[in-house]
């Protein structure tokens, strides 16, 4: 486990929670909308997608996601370099399909031995594909930035999640950032004392990991009972904390439903 | 392993949701008795740690990455069903928070890291447990964790082989693609899970007294007594 | 009424993994005291504040702290009275903005928002803090983690507040102000304990010392007689102060009656020697 890249992730992940809850405090369209009618609409919109089988179409969608983000203060720089890996990764396991598909050759290449074609209906499905994959993890990635901890958790209240797994929820939060603080330092102190930088990975450096992961497991153990008998000793009890209220129902929200379904019926009409 | 949206057809994210939801309920039921004042935020924390340790990549050949999946060592040190609830939190967290694994993906992400990947090693620790009373616990563990991972990815690879057209391959692609990807992380969080609960074993026993699946081995049980 | 707001009886611990940590300590603290607890590391100040808050449980004796039993189901009612400072500032902060965490325990209590917020934006200028309000906790230097742990104590007005280790590590100027914070709330009537091995810091910290050592009471005593007793602080591995050392000399050379312990009363001392020499020769 080289610890530049463990230390970087850990970082970044942190980084990026931090970035997200500043991002969902902004006074801007999503924001100002019910959590459970956000999830509604996520869920409607990439279900739909599913069934939309022309390419046209879906590309026509993927300006939706764009115009939320515009809507919401979210900068499009944040919504496409979040929604890069995913699409990029689908394009690259559906490369085959261009070949392999059989229809009408667009493109011909021949390599002595190999003669390889791609197919009208080939580029047609990996374009499917990609862009519909798009279209979802951008519809996701607008709730994510859109939606703080505070809000997540009343939107597992609206759908009746019980209120101890909620609790588990906001202590798992909370528990996050106290873990990779103490990885950090522990990698940090590991670094610290060796001198070889190992990247290959064997069963020595496995078996390191799995006593560094002790390490860290026992340490941060440790430390989760002193920070609880600090929330403890500040008025923390798992049988009387505050539930989440449930949100209500407010006409901004049903307007949004209502606008939402009419783009997308419009769109299945055209 | 993390399915995205627009991976799974919608057949296969019904019947996904539906499994699923049925093993929450048993699994919430089987601990809601159990949650109390201290092991509520113990359980937070495991979750928050196999979390953390989720988010550092290793490095496999070919300048790929892979992370731990963390159900065999949470199924083996919380039990089965807590170890469910705790992977389930997870799963929702880092798909909501950072978009691994999508929405509609989530039965099938949870059923796959949740509870195939957290059920089949605490099941097959605890069986052999059983028949060898301990002794070579640790090998067990090592099974159990790649035997999780590989049957996850496996399912993983019916699930998306199924949803055809949505997804471009057929069973006869992903299964075997999923598979052989996964055994490689398969080794790996045997051999971390092996080490980590020899480690625990060792040094800190008493923490594993929790556990259904560890908490009649002879350390285990002495540590307990000793707190008490 | 009892004046002693805390009674420790007998009390002994051990951690899990065997370390025995006190072996049967018995003190009392009274209503509106400053009292320091003195040891070495490792002596066991740590364990026996855990204990007076009643998160940790003693193996053998009790703790009544505002008449309640320590181990009783009602002891959660009384924590709001009662606030602690911990050692590591890492363990005392947890969330995500300093604003947060010191908003932690009002909200816990079910304060109305207003006053949570009046009561927050008031301690953090008392602290002088308010330019670390949005600030990621984890993400401060160590001194300002302190004042951040101390203000979400103070947030929650207790009358009895316990510290460990309040003054290690600070630099001289927020040391300063730390201890005159302390005794501020002293003169309102707030309870004060704290632990420390700081014997320096220990006139303005305290008005009475308790001394431990590997787990057990050595003796207690006003401020000024614990520090003269050089015997006592030998035992538990500590010494006198420079100031006192100085006096205690002084004083086996009969040139004087009693040891101050301040440098400012030393420094009248000093001067009234002078005075009483110069008189003398002429
Ligand atoms: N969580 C723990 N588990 C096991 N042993 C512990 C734990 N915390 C403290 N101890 C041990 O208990 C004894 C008393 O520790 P304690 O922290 O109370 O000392 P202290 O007087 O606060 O020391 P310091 O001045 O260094 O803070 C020490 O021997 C210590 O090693
Ligand atoms: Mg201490």
């Amino acid at each position: 486990m080289p610890l530049k890249t463990s230390l970087r992730d850990l970082v970044e992940g942190a980084e990026s929670l931090v970035y997200v809850e500043d991002l969902s405090n902004k006074k801007g369209l999503l924001q100002s909308i019910n959590p459970l009618v956000k999830l509604a609409i996520t869920l409607f919109m990439i279900s739909a997608s599913l069934f939309v089988p022309s390419l046209s179409y879906l590309a026509l969608m993927c300006v939706i996601p764009i115009v939320l983000s515009l809507a919401s203060k979210i900068p499009l720089r944040a919504l496409l370099t979040r929604t890069a890996l995913i699409p990029f990764f689908a394009a690259v396991i559906s490369l085959p399909i261009l070949f392999i598909t059989s229809g009408a050759p667009a493109l011909n290449a021949n390599f002595g031995l190999f003669n390889l074609t791609v197919t009208i209906e080939g580029i047609q499905r990996f374009l499917i594909f990609t862009v519909r994959v798009w279209f979802c993890v951008a519809s996701l990635t607008l709730l994510i930035l859109s939606m703080g901890f505070t809000a997540f958790l009343k939107m597992l209240a609206s759908i009746r999640v019980p209120s101890i797994v909620i609790q588990l929820f906001s202590l798992t939060y909370r528990y996050l950032f106290v873990s990779i603080h103490e990885i950090q330092k522990v990698l940090i102190a590991k670094e610290a004392r060796t001198y070889i930088n190992r990247h290959t990975i064997n069963l020595e450096s496995l078996r390191h990991s799995g006593a560094l992961l002790a390490t860290i497991f026992i340490r941060t153990y440790e430390r989760s009972e002193r920070v609880y008998m600090a929330m403890k000793s500040r008025g923390f009890d798992v049988n009387n904390t505050n539930k989440s209220s449930i949100p209500p129902l407010r006409k901004k929200d049903l307007l949004f439903v209502a606008s939402t379904t009419v783009i997308f019926g419009l769109l299945v009409v055209l | 392993m993390h399915i995205p949206d627009g991976f799974l057809s919608p057949q296969i994210i019904i019947i996904t949701f539906a499994i699923t939801i049925i093993f929450w309920i048993i699994a919430f039921k089987r601990v809601k008795g159990r949650l109390d004042e201290r092991q509520v935020p113990l359980m937070g924390l495991l979750t928050a740690l196999f979390f953390a340790a989720q988010m550092m990549n290793y490095p496999i050949v070919g300048g790929t990455t892979a992370h731990l999946l963390g159900g065999a060592a949470l199924g083996i040190i919380l039990g089965p069903f807590a170890g469910c609830i705790s992977m389930t939190i997870i799963l929702v967290l880092q798909a909501f928070l950072f978009g691994d694994g999508g929405l509609t993906a989530l039965g099938a992400n949870v059923l796959n890291m949740g509870i195939i990947g957290v059920f089949v090693p605490a099941f097959i620790v605890l069986a052999f447990n059983k028949i060898t009373k301990g002794k070579g616990l640790l090998v067990w563990v090592f099974i159990g964790a790649f035997a999780g991972d590989v049957l996850a990815a496996i399912a993983a690879g019916a699930e998306l082989g199924f949803s055809q057209p949505v997804f471009q391959y057929g069973l006869n692609v992903a299964v075997p693609a999923m598979a052989i990807n996964h055994s490689v992380i398969g080794v790996i969080e045997g051999v971390v899970t092996a080490v980590l609960v020899g480690v625990l074993l060792k040094l800190r026993p008493d923490v594993l007294s929790k556990s259904s699946v560890l908490k009649s081995l002879p350390a285990v049980k002495a540590a307990q007594e000793n707190t008490e | 009424m009892d004046d002693a707001i805390v009674k420790v009886k007998e009390v002994q611990f051990s951690y899990p993994g065997g370390v025995n940590a006190l072996r049967g300590v018995s003190f009392e603290i009274r209503r509106g005291e400053k009292v320091a607890l003195l040891g070495p590391n490792g002596s066991g100040k740590s364990t026996l504040i855990l204990l007076m808050a009643g998160l940790l449980t003693p193996k053998k004796g009790e703790i009544t702290v505002f008449d309640e039993k320590t181990t009783s189901k009602n002891f959660q009612k009384l924590r709001q009275r009662l606030g602690i400072v911990f050692q590591d500032p890492d363990d005392q902060l947890f969330t995500q903005s300093v604003i947060e965490d010191i908003e932690y325990g009002p909200r816990n209590l079910k304060i109305p928002e207003p006053e949570v917020k009046e009561r927050s934006a008031h301690i953090l200028s008392k602290i002088g803090i308010q330019h670390l309000e949005n600030r990621p906790p984890h993400r401060l230097s160590f001194g300002e983690k302190k004042k951040v742990s101390l203000a979400t104590a103070l947030v929650l007005k207790p009358e009895l507040l316990i510290l460990d280790e309040p003054t290690a590590n600070l630099d001289l100027v927020s040391r300063r102000s730390l201890i005159d914070t302390l005794n501020e709330l002293n003169c309102e009537g707030t309870t004060v304990v704290v632990s420390t091995h700081d014997v320096e810091a220990l006139p303005e910290l305290a008005d009475r010392v308790i001394v431990v050592s590997h787990g057990s009471l050595l003796g207690e005593g006003a401020t000024s007689d614990v520090l003269q007793d050089s015997k006592l602080l030998d035992v538990a591995g500590l010494e006198p102060t420079s100031i006192v050392k100085l006096f205690l000399k002084l004083k086996t050379m009969g040139l004087i009656q009693d040891v101050p312990i301040t440098v400012k009363d030393g420094e009248k001392k000093l001067l009234e020697l002078m005075k009483t020499k110069t008189e003398r020769t002429t």
